[in-house]
């Protein structure tokens, strides 16, 4: 029987719930069910200590398309370069202007990926950040055909050489990738519990990545400090396909770039 | 059915048993090269990864699950020949009643090692079992699988008890060790009424339960997709959409299936044009509903032309995929539905060709739900793209090889029709099985 | 007289200039002490007003200032929340309300970035605050009480169909082993 992976900070109650399900109604077979509800989430308390709700809002009046942030990312966890967890769209409207949108993953409150894992490989920690367990996803891709957003990258070929070879990756911090598994943003969890800014925002350039918290409603793009929702309702953020009811925690504010000149 | 042709019926069934001729071991021969070269494919695969096949990060599902869909839906001739039939007293089922059940659990057993091939890591399939996520498809998808595997085999078996008597006794001394399994199988079955009883209680029992286990089966493999928030797939009408593909396409395996071995196995008498034209008459009207429940589905997308659904749509009627699906469409729908249903010369003939036109067809179907479904534009910018690898075809080639292989290992040991099956339809209460004079002084 | 009039007129020059420079001098980098005074808001909702008067050093109003107001928040760091802005009128004085996030106590500041010959100022404050906006709650996914129950149902049906296939071998089985005894039959 293989062991529960490593998990640092607070394990997900729900799984065991789930498994303590698993155990008692049928000896080693799985039940077959229907559409469950997400792996639930425990309450958020109000400001006590730094018990946060990671949220992202994404100025795209200022986003010049550069890609450094993927590249960051990359670099930040070893990635192939075919793999962009924060994906920059050129996006072409009718009138044949374009803007640009990048795109990490949403972390949905509602994730299609999280309902769909046959394992629980994916989960959600306690600060609302969806991340995956290398060591127990079998690779059924189940997660990316679900996810709306094409937000997920499976590893079909070897990871580059590792850097850190005596690092074993947790979900985390899940570097080196493991071949044959999939894997996606997870708002840099591994830096925020440091105290550190995710990797995309330190390296945007034009600072249109903010990265903020629910539950003290602020956020901040390393520079500007403001209070989020008030930020969100002054500029009309709004969440991309949000009628698909995944609840994505990252907020655009609309534009075409019209700050770059400033 | 007087006793020379029920002697004769049983002699039939029971002439493959043993029988190793130079035309057996060509077939073994060929049907193993081929299926060796399938899995020396998937050995390739598994040393390197899944970056050997043409899967990449926008269409991530391709060969393998289209594969899975198609086998176990091939599977379905089974449940429809047996249980249906057997359920709505169609007396003309009785000699196909064995070809079809094999055939289910053979291409029952080739679908489902499909979704295995498609794991990036097989080394950790038994996590499904160990930490089984009650809310996800694929679990649903090893739960309906597996019960329905074990019906089938079931299935397959119980009516098999008086065959397996049949053939004990008609070996006689010949082969010992094949004596003593059929001895311990038939479960010293002697006809008694008693033992009559409890047989048709078991196979009315199995028969009642694998329709819904067939209809849940193929509902879970269409749920996979139909459970997505993707535009093309996410459509209520999957799941009998999904049914009546595989028990379509089942139908057409089955007329395959009974074409072929009828010919190895001399089973003409028994086996004639009346069950390819009442054969033909079920596949035209299964291809018809199959027909109607298409244009319900395109028509629904059509009209509406929902960013979702309008690009692929598209692609697949006028665009990147029309030539597959207007090879589906006409060749593999509507052409076979004239084919099979008009009446006229050549009946055998023209049911087969119908039937290797729709199960064309039908691989061309599943080909058209996955991959532009996959390929598709999500974020609505750019499509994906896909092509298959030498591995990937290897793969199919070699476990569509593996379905009449199996056939053919099977009826080696196995009578090929069934002898109770056929009593029954025929209001015959057999006598306890004796030795079949033909095949006694048989090679 | 005329001489009178001249030193006067010196001397009043004198002392205009000298207080006019004076003036001058004392306009140069005026001094200004910024007030703040938190209560409570007028209705309950709105959480607490923030009321700021800015004044110089001799208690004379400045009016037409911009005062900002910000909460020290630890996002990554000590960082300084912007809230907003409001501009003081004839008295010096501006206020506004405030809803905080979260009850607790507040670090503030209010910062004025000073006008014309006026310096900028500063000044840091910290109430507790036992009102607060409604903390942030996911929502609750639909359905949840029936999706919650469903698998034990839809594991009964699947343990029922297993049953009954056991059922339907072993049960034969069974039978045809028994049934061997009864030796009538059909000739």
């Amino acid at each position: 029987m293989a062991d529960l992976p490593d998990r640092t900070g607070p394990s997900d109650p729900t799984r065991r719930r789930l498994l303590g399900l698993f155990a008692t109604s049928s000896a080693g077979i799985a039940l077959a069910g229907t559409g469950l509800a997400p792996i639930a989430f425990p309450e958020a308390a109000a400001a006590q200590g730094k018990q946060r709700q990671w949220v992202m809002v994404i100025d795209l009046r200022k986003c010049d398309g550069c890609g450094d942030c993927t590249t960051a990312c990359q670099t930040e966890h070893e990635l192939p370069k075919n793999f962009e967890w924060i994906k920059v769209f050129e996006v072409k409207d009718e009138r044949g202007g374009s803007y640009f949108m990048p795109r990490p993953c949403f972390q949905c409150e509602n994730a299609p990926c999280l309902r769909v894992c046959p394992v629980a490989a994916t989960f959600r920690d306690d600060e609302g950040v969806v991340l995956v367990d290398q060591e127990r996803c079998i690779g059924c891709r189940m997660c990316m055909a679900a996810c709306p957003y094409g937000a997920r990258y499976f590893n079909y070929v070897e990871p580059p050489e590792p850097k850190h070879p005596f690092h074993k990756p947790t979900p985390q911090f899940p570097v080196p990738q493991q071949q044959g598994t999939v894997g996606k943003c997870m708002f840099c969890v591994h830096r925020t519990d440091d105290g550190k800014l995710p990797a995309c925002l330190e390296a945007c350039g034009m600072e249109a990545i903010y990265i903020g918290d629910l539950v003290e409603d602020i956020a901040t793009n390393g520079n500007e400090t403001v209070r989020l929702s008030r930020f969100l309702k002054d500029n009309d953020a709004y969440r991309y396909k949000e009628d698909l009811g995944t609840g994505p925690r990252v907020y655009y504010i609309a534009g075409h770039g019209q700050h770059l000149d400033n | 059915m007087d006793a020379p042709t029920r002697a004769l019926y049983v002699e039939r069934a029971l002439w493959p048993i043993g029988r190793g001729d130079l035309r057996f071991w060509l077939a073994i021969g060929l049907l193993s090269a081929l299926v060796a070269f399938g899995i020396y494919a998937y050995v390739y695969q598994l040393q390197r990864g899944l970056w050997v096949t043409g899967l990449n990060q926008r269409v991530s599902w391709g060969f393998y699950i289209i594969n899975c869909v198609f086998f176990i839906g091939i599977s379905y001739g089974g449940a429809m020949t047996s249980a249906i039939l057997r359920l709505t007293n169609a007396r003309w089922r009785a000699p196909l009643t064995r070809l079809a059940e094999a055939t289910a659990v053979a291409a029952l057993l080739v679908g489902a090692v499909f979704p295995i091939i498609d794991l990036g890591r097989p080394d950790r399939f038994l996590n499904v079992l160990l930490y089984a996520q009650v809310g996800s498809p694929i679990v649903w998808d090893v739960v309906a699988i597996s019960t329905y595997l074990v019906a089938s085999l079931v299935f397959l078996y119980l009516p098999m008890i008086p065959d397996l008597a049949i053939a004990r006794d008609a070996l006689g001394a010949r082969a010992k060790l094949l004596g003593k399994v059929y001895s311990a199988l038939s479960l010293g079955w002697t006809g008694t009424p008693s033992q009559e009883r409890a047989l048709q209680r078991g196979i009315g029992i199995m028969a009642i339960l694998i329709i819904p286990l067939a209809v849940s089966v193929h509902s879970v493999l269409a749920w996979l997709f139909a459970v997505t928030t993707r535009g093309p797939w996410h459509s209520t009408i999957f799941a009998p959409l999904f049914v009546l593909a595989a028990v379509l396409s089942g139908v057409a395996a089955v007329i395959l299936v009974i074409a072929a071995l009828r010919r190895v196995y001399g089973l003409q008498p028994f086996i004639t044009a009346r069950h390819f034209r009442y054969l033909s008459y079920l596949l035209v009207a299964l291809g018809m509903a199959y027909l109607y429940f298409m244009i319900s589905e395109y028509l629904t997308e059509g009209y509406v032309l929902e960013q979702s659904t309008a690009p692929v749509l598209e692609s697949i009627f006028l665009g990147q995929y029309a030539p597959a699906f207007w090879t589906f469409a006409v060749g593999g729908l509507v052409l076979p539905l004239f084919l099979a249903g008009l009446p006229g010369r050549f009946p055998i003939a023209r049911a087969c060709l119908a039937a290797i036109l729709v199960i064309a067809g039908m691989w061309l179907k599943r080909f058209l739900i996955v991959v532009p479904g996959m390929a598709g534009p999500i974020m609505p910018w750019e499509w994906g793209r896909y092509s298959p690898t030498w591995v990937e075809i290897a793969i199919t080639v070699g476990a569509a090889a593996a379905i009449p292989l199996m056939l053919i290992v099977f009826f080696r040991f196995f009578p090929v029709m069934s002898v109770h099956e056929m009593d029954e339809v025929e209001g015959v209460h057999a006598a306890p099985p004796r030795m079949a004079p033909a095949f006694a002084g048989g090679d | 007289m005329l001489r009178l009039l001249g030193s006067a007129l010196a001397l009043g020059t004198l002392i205009a200039l000298t207080a006019g420079l004076g003036n001058v001098a004392l306009a140069d980098h005026v001094r200004v002490t910024a007030n703040v005074t938190v209560a409570p808001a007028e209705k309950a909702e709105q959480g607490y007003t923030l009321s700021v008067r800015l004044r110089t050093a001799d208690g004379k109003p400045v009016n037409e200032t911009t005062v900002r107001f910000y909460q020290v928040v630890d996002l990554f760091g000590e960082r300084e929340m912007y809230i907003t802005s409001v501009l003081t009128d004839g008295q010096g004085s501006a206020s506004t309300t405030y809803l905080p996030a979260a009850t607790g106590r507040l670090d503030l500041v209010a910062r004025s970035s000073g006008r014309d010959h006026f310096l900028d100022t500063e000044e840091r404050f910290t109430f507790e605050a036992s009102v607060a906006a409604a903390p942030y709650r996911l929502a609750p996914v639909p359905l949840a009480p029936f999706t919650d129950r469903l698998p034990y149902g839809v594991g009964a049906v699947v343990l029922s169909v297993w049953a009954l296939i056991a059922f339907a071998l072993v049960g034969t089985a069974l039978g045809i082993r028994r049934g061997r005894r009864d030796q009538r039959h059909i000739a």
